[in-house]
């Protein structure tokens, strides 16, 4: 027997590649401290001194003077207060102007950039809470995934003016692919509850944040040119490429079986599924070449790739849906029908 | 990302777990997916998956090694359904995952012990394998095994015991 636990314990030899384990090692402590950064701000933001506002005040330009000046003479404790509110909540309004008046007022474009990711983030956490209070106004929620899209956007335009951008890039790459976790999360939770509307909103605030996470991940491949942190960089891109490729290859596979349960479901194939199998197709023989690409450290070519595989994806959601409308449609149809067949037989 | 008082502390706290414990992911991966690529995505999606858990939510994580041995049993499961079907252990490919810093003939003395071990291993059910591997080669307590299998400390003790004489009985037809 203890010759068996001798052996067993032989196994404790076996290891990852020292490589990719040094390479994810950087990935991983890189989303750690962006994570503890977007918390620090929170802190400071929740406990703003009174200087928080009044620093600026000397270098700010007379419009954001003024909104300065609203938001104290309005009562600087609620200004203070406000800082957690959610939306739909009365200092949520508050909450926007305090934000809109630090925007105005940092003139710095990377500052400014950052701000953005940050009220980006800060939505993000709103659409959790909004959900995870179980609110019933989907408008809201709408509201608050238009406002998360837009700050992401403002974030990204101002990313593209700054060719070497490279700490910008990776907290928007860290971000947006946290926020990508954090809708995943809630769409699971929301999955049962059948909020048809919700669940539309994840989907658009989670495209939204793909995308933005692709173009900051191709500015972060340029800026390891010149950035003087290019390895952690460099690791960055390849383990994100890798999160991206993997979880594309899943979709594909959860989609095709998805469509072959359809086919089995409904009588025969339809134009729909038809297309939907051949885009699927091309988008796994694209994504077999993403793969072979980032391992010959073709890193653009990959996510270039990536990306098309994933609008084939897109594509081929839309057919689903497509799909799923039109027989609703019928269904509708054929139960219209057999009403006015009962209520025809009724009159006779 | 919900923030907690425990974030900041939590992040080299983190790091340090990622240190101590990838290796050991990484093997309890392995054994189930055979796929040196798959299991070590599977660690990371493992590691991922624990930080953003410890980054929001309130309280703290008593026991984080058992913690992590969930999350990875879990992922498997994920996994498992997803392709509807198991991978059998590809002996040859784990005796050749060893650690670097052996000489050559350790090495192959190594990739021996640890093929013939897997070949044995092989014919135990998924279950009897798990424990093992987690009680002898990664030296979990039981009090860990529990936690992460949702058994109580006795029964995973006692399944530990039958699961290694299980094992000792087909090394011994195995040698005859």
């Amino acid at each position: 027997m203890n010759n068996i636990r001798k052996q067993l314990r032989s196994l404790k030899h076996i290891a990852p590649n020292a490589q990719k384990k040094a390479s994810f090692r950087h990935v991983l402590e890189h989303r750690v401290r962006a994570d503890m950064h977007m918390h620090s701000e929170h802190i400071v933001i929740q406990r703003a001194s009174w200087t928080a506002f009044l620093r600026p005040l000397f270098h700010a330009p007379s419009f954001a003077l003024a909104i300065v000046i609203v938001i104290l003479g309005s009562g600087g404790g609620i200004a203070f207060a406000s800082q957690s509110a959610i939306p739909g909540t009365t200092l949520y309004g508050m909450k926007l102007k305090t934000e809109q008046a630090r925007m105005t007022l940092t003139r710095d474009e990377k500052k400014k950039a950052a701000l953005h990711i940050e009220f980006a983030s800060r939505r993000m956490h709103e659409i959790e809470q909004l959900i995870n209070s179980d609110i019933n106004d989907d408008a809201i929620v709408t509201e608050t995934v238009a406002h998360y899209e837009h700050e992401l956007s403002e974030g990204e335009s101002l990313l593209k003016k700054d060719p070497e951008a490279a700490y910008s890039a990776t907290a928007l790459l860290a971000a947006t692919e946290s926020h990508k976790d954090t809708i995943t999360a809630l769409k699971k939770k929301i999955a049962a509850r059948s909020h048809g509307q919700i669940n539309d909103d994840l989907d658009d605030a989670y495209e939204h944040a793909e995308s933005h996470s692709d173009t900051a991940l191709l500015t972060a491949l340029s800026a390891t040119a010149t950035s003087s942190n290019a390895t952690t960089l460099s690791d960055t891109v390849i383990e994100t490429s890798r999160k991206k490729i993997r979880s594309l290859e899943k979709d594909i596979q959860e989609r095709k079986r998805a469509i072959e349960n359809a086919r089995q479901g409904r009588a025969g194939d339809n134009a729909e599924t038809i297309e939907a199998t051949t885009k699927l197709e091309d988008a796994e023989t694209i994504i077999k070449n993403a793969k072979t690409r980032l391992e010959n450290e073709e890193y653009r070519e990959s996510i270039e790739r990536s990306i098309k595989a994933r609008a084939l994806m897109k594509e081929v959601s839309s057919l689903e849906k497509e799909r799923d409308r039109r027989e609703k449609q019928e269904d509708k149809e054929r139960s219209d029908e057999h009403s006015d067949d009962e209520s025809a037989q009724d009159r006779d | 990302m919900k923030h907690t008082a425990h974030t900041h502390n939590h992040g080299d706290a983190f790091m340090a777990l990622y240190d101590e414990y990838s290796d050991a992911m990484y093997r309890f991966m392995l054994f189930k997916v055979s796929d040196r690529d798959l299991a070590w995505d599977l660690t990371q999606d493992c590691f991922m998956k624990t930080w953003h858990y410890f980054a929001t939510k309130e309280h703290e994580v008593e026991n984080k090694k058992a913690f992590l041995y969930t999350i990875a049993r879990n992922l498997v499961i994920d996994h498992w359904r997803q392709k509807e079907k198991r991978a059998t252990i590809d002996i040859d490919l784990v005796a050749h995952t060893i650690e670097d810093g052996n000489d050559l003939y350790a090495t192959t003395v190594l990739q021996d012990e640890i093929r013939s071990l897997m070949g044995l291993l092989n014919k135990l059910p998924e279950h009897d394998k798990e424990i093992l591997v987690m009680r002898y080669a990664e030296e979990l307590s039981f009090d860990e095994i529990a936690k992460t299998t949702g058994k109580s400390n006795v029964a995973a003790r006692v399944h530990a015991h039958r699961a290694l004489k299980k094992l000792k009985m087909i090394a011994q037809k195995h040698r005859k």
